[in-house]
């Protein structure tokens, strides 16, 4: 720190340093406003949109407890239209898609399906619906896709088990049964460490004849 | 840092550094710059520390849970468990919360507002209750601000986790693979090779059974025991023991009359005339006068009940006639409240323009408000008089005895004597004594198993509810020690048949599974090794006839290939051994399956998965988290 010796050097030097800089400082501190109050807007617009959707979401949630379809899809729809870019829009494309399987409308299931995978970034829950996805793959007979998609994902973080066990349903399906005996079998010992419950998993490979504790 | 700004900036740097520190003033505010440290960290979540404070609260939450569970299923409080699920569901709490933030998920004020209204704990008389709701929370040690936050973090939660339980996908491929299997039928044949002969011709000499007794010593045990000698100090003992004066009770009402006042609260007979929101000023007039009249006819000695006979049906607006009970400020339309409360009994009111109608109210009678008296509460009084004495006395005997039972840490006798308590004597029980609620209490149980009242001490003052305390010394104590040879012999005999006998049946069951597998006939095996075989024909899951054990081993077994029976074997409990033998495996009629199965399979298969997703997709979280717990602050 530079050391001055009288009240009026620091004052010169002050009014130096000024000269020298002052201009930029006083465009630095307007850019710098401009900047909080452009990104204050923008917050609270977000979070506004946000609220928006989530009340929405609420009473979405709620007709979907109650058992009304209808009304939950229509909130559903209202939320994807109006709060595109808000985490509650893919929210409610999980909730049409559940609508439409109940309807028997795979391909829109997927659909909905689809754009809630693209439009999450959130990667846990980017697993889940993938793994719903293969759901709906599996329910249209397109076990090859359901494959193709589940082993596309190598990286399965926390949900091993879940995949296993649908590439065993696939295998299953498809008639082999050594392959689907063994995902099923890892499938079991990943779930039981995990805490899962296994009852599924367990009448399954019963059902091949091939539990391991016999 | 600020000097080593001003000695660099100039030009651009300025600008941005400037600018930047006040965009992150802006952002976060400079409190947090000032306000770090203080609080003490329990643990750390990513970015997010929780306090201490925090933990304690919800270990308090936690160990109240456990104690209720234990209380059912009784067993002792563990520590270490409650501490572990403390740490489990605020790690997963504060996870998932941080999930919320990136997913932008948000809760308003209002939402909160409203969820809190609604809360059953928090309604007073006439709905929520503000002070009700302070005094509950205050209790839990939360301030309005953050129980309002909690409140709201749970919400997202409850969203997060909504948003995937309750959009499950579950196809009528699975529920109908599940129904098949489900009721899916077997033809099977069994054999039971029993144990019990065997058992019966098994003896041994007493040597191996000696030598039993000394190999498996660990489970012929007696538990280390103690008799204790205990302090029992109650607020309730205390306050029925004292001798109180009536005027001193009476002196106590008129100090706290307050507290004995009940809300001014009133009966009503009431008319309601239709009208409605939009109504014009001529049919509100027009139902204005329709009141008059009606309260003419009441003035002029009419009854409320003759009036609703004779006059709440005629032309014009609908008129209704109502009796209602007690009620409190609040219930009714403001306007027709504002009247109601300033009647006095027996009075009629003028017509009341209310929100969708015009009312008339008489009020019948009044209750609370002034008009309770010393002699309607003399008996809460009193007890509330004799608590509030007995208080003191219980605060100062609980510092007299902790005192005495340290000064005199190998004798109760003088705390008992000074307190003129009662030196109470138990019988001897172990860590899992269940034989006297008090004697399995868990937390006498760890005071009486604490080394330092196993070395002679008496313990400390121990709470064992609110407002009853206990200090115990242990007064003989037995160490664990092996039961006789002579006591568990027969028990040990018994052991050994059965499990030789096992042993001895399994190899045989083995030998004939094998003979099976190899081509035998069934007869053959069945000749050979002198068993018989028992069928059963088109038996479920869920059959109660056979033995659980070979059902189980039944539809484990796979399905017969080309005609090949597929065979299998399993150890009963009672030591005998099942053959079983898959001649048939039939599944169902796709069209037999009851609507109402169907329906409570898709149940169970969506709670199924939604649990499995969720718990995934925390430990999937989790595994990417930096998450420090200091163990040794908690």
């Amino acid at each position: 720190m530079d050391i001055y010796q009288t009240e009026d050097e620091q004052v010169e030097a002050l009014k130096k340093w000024w000269e020298e800089n002052g201009k930029s400082a006083i465009f630095g501190v307007v850019l710098g406003l401009m900047a909080i109050f452009g990104w204050r807007e923008w917050k609270d617009y977000e979070a506004q949109q946000a609220a928006s959707a989530s009340q929405l979401y609420q009473e979405m949630i709620i007709a979907t407890r109650d058992q009304k379809a209808d009304k939950a899809g229509e909130k559903a729809k209202e939320i994807v239209a109006e709060y595109e870019s808000t985490a509650y829009a893919v929210f409610a494309k999980l909730g049409l898609a559940k609508n439409a399987v109940a309807n028997g409308e795979l391909d829109k299931a997927r659909e909905n399906l689809q754009w809630a995978l693209d439009n999450t970034r959130q990667d846990s829950l980017r697993h889940v619906i993938t793994l719903r996805i293969a759901d709906v793959l599996i329910a249209q007979n397109k076990l090859s896709e359901a494959n193709t998609l589940l082993g596309n994902n190598t990286n399965r973080g926390e949900f091993s088990a879940s995949y296993l066990q649908m590439e065993g349903d696939v295998q299953r399906l498809e008639g082999n049964v050594d392959a689907a005996v063994e995902a099923y079998q890892k499938a079991v010992s990943i779930a039981q460490e995990s805490g899962l419950d296994t009852s599924i998993l367990d009448m399954k490979l019963d059902d091949l004849g091939r539990s391991k504790e016999l | 840092m600020l000097q080593i700004i001003r000695e660099k900036t100039s030009g651009l740097i300025a600008i941005l550094i400037v600018g930047a520190l006040i965009v992150s003033f802006a952002l976060w505010g400079v409190g947090s710059y000032f306000d770090q440290g203080g609080d003490v960290i329990a643990i750390s979540v990513n970015d997010t520390d929780i306090e201490l404070r925090e933990y304690q609260r919800v270990y308090q939450s936690v160990s109240r849970q456990f104690q209720e569970f234990l209380k059912q299923s009784s067993g002792s409080l563990d520590d270490e468990l409650v501490k572990k699920q403390t740490l489990e569901s605020l790690i997963e709490r504060e996870l998932v919360t941080q999930v919320g933030d990136d997913l932008g998920l948000r809760v308003s004020a209002n939402q909160v507002r409203s969820v809190i209204n609604s809360l059953e704990a928090f309604q007073g008389l006439s709905g929520f209750d503000n002070s009700v709701y302070e005094r509950a929370i205050a209790q839990l040690g939360y301030t309005p601000a953050m129980f309002e936050r909690q409140i709201q973090q749970d919400m997202r939660s409850e969203q997060l986790q909504s948003s995937i339980s309750e959009s499950v996908i579950v196809t009528e491929n699975e529920v109908r693979m599940i129904a098949g299997l489900q009721n899916q039928t077997r033809d099977i044949s069994y054999s039971i090779i029993s144990s019990d002969k065997i058992k019966e011709e098994l003896s041994f000499s007493d040597e191996e059974i000696k030598a039993f007794y000394e190999t498996n010593s660990r489970d012929y045990l007696d538990p280390e025991k103690v008799k204790i000698a205990f302090l029992d100090l109650s607020l309730q003992k205390i306050a029925g023991d004292l001798t109180v004066s009536e005027d001193d009770i009476r002196a106590f009402y008129e100090s706290n009359k307050a507290d004995y006042d009940v809300e001014d609260q009133r009966k009503v007979r009431h008319i309601t005339i239709e009208t409605s929101e939009e109504a014009t000023e001529e049919q509100i007039n027009i139902a204005r006068t329709r009141a008059e009249e009606l309260i003419a006819k009441l003035r002029g000695g009419m009854s409320f009940d003759e009036l609703s006979e004779k006059h709440s049906d005629g032309p014009g607006p609908k008129v209704e006639i109502s009796e209602l009970g007690f009620l409190t400020k609040g219930i009714m339309d403001a306007a027709v409240d504002e009247v109601m409360f300033s009647l006095q009994e027996g009075e009629i009111s003028e017509p009341i323009v209310a929100e969708k109608s015009v009312d008339v109210v008489m009020v019948e009678s009044i209750k609370g408000g002034a008009k309770n008296t010393f002699e309607d509460t003399r008996e809460q009084v009193e007890e509330a008089y004799r608590i509030s004495i007995a208080e003191n006395q219980f605060f100062e005997a609980i510092d007299q005895l902790a005192d005495l039972a340290y000064e005199h840490p190998d004798t109760l006798e003088i705390a008992a004597e000074d307190l003129e308590l009662t030196l109470n004597e138990s019988e001897f029980f172990n860590r899992n004594s269940q034989s006297d609620p008090l004697l399995s209490d868990s937390k006498i149980i760890a005071a009486s198993f604490s080394e330092d009242v196993l070395n002679g001490n008496n313990s400390e003052v121990i709470e064992i509810a609110s407002n009853r305390v206990m200090v115990l010394r242990v007064l003989e104590r037995k160490a664990e020690q092996k039961i006789p040879f002579e006591e568990v012999r027969e028990r040990i005999v018994t052991r050994m048949k059965y499990e030789k006998a096992r042993n001895q049946v399994q190899t045989k069951g083995e030998s004939i599974l094998e003979k099976l597998k190899s081509g035998s006939s069934v007869d053959q095996v069945a000749t050979d090794f002198s068993i018989e075989w028992k069928d059963a024909t088109a038996i479920k899951r869920d059959n109660t006839g056979v033995n659980r054990s070979v059902l189980r081993t039944a539809f484990k077994l796979g399905r017969p290939e080309s005609g090949q029976a597929v065979f299998g074997g399993s150890s009963l409990g009672s030591g005998d051994y099942a053959v079983v033998m898959v001649k048939g495996v039939f599944d169902p009629d796709a069209s037999s399956y009851k609507e109402e199965e169907l329906q409570q399979i898709k149940a169970q298969l969506q709670r199924l998965k939604a649990a499995s997703s969720w718990t995934q997709l925390v430990k999937d979280v989790r595994s990417q988290s930096d998450i420090n717990v200091f163990k040794d602050r908690l």
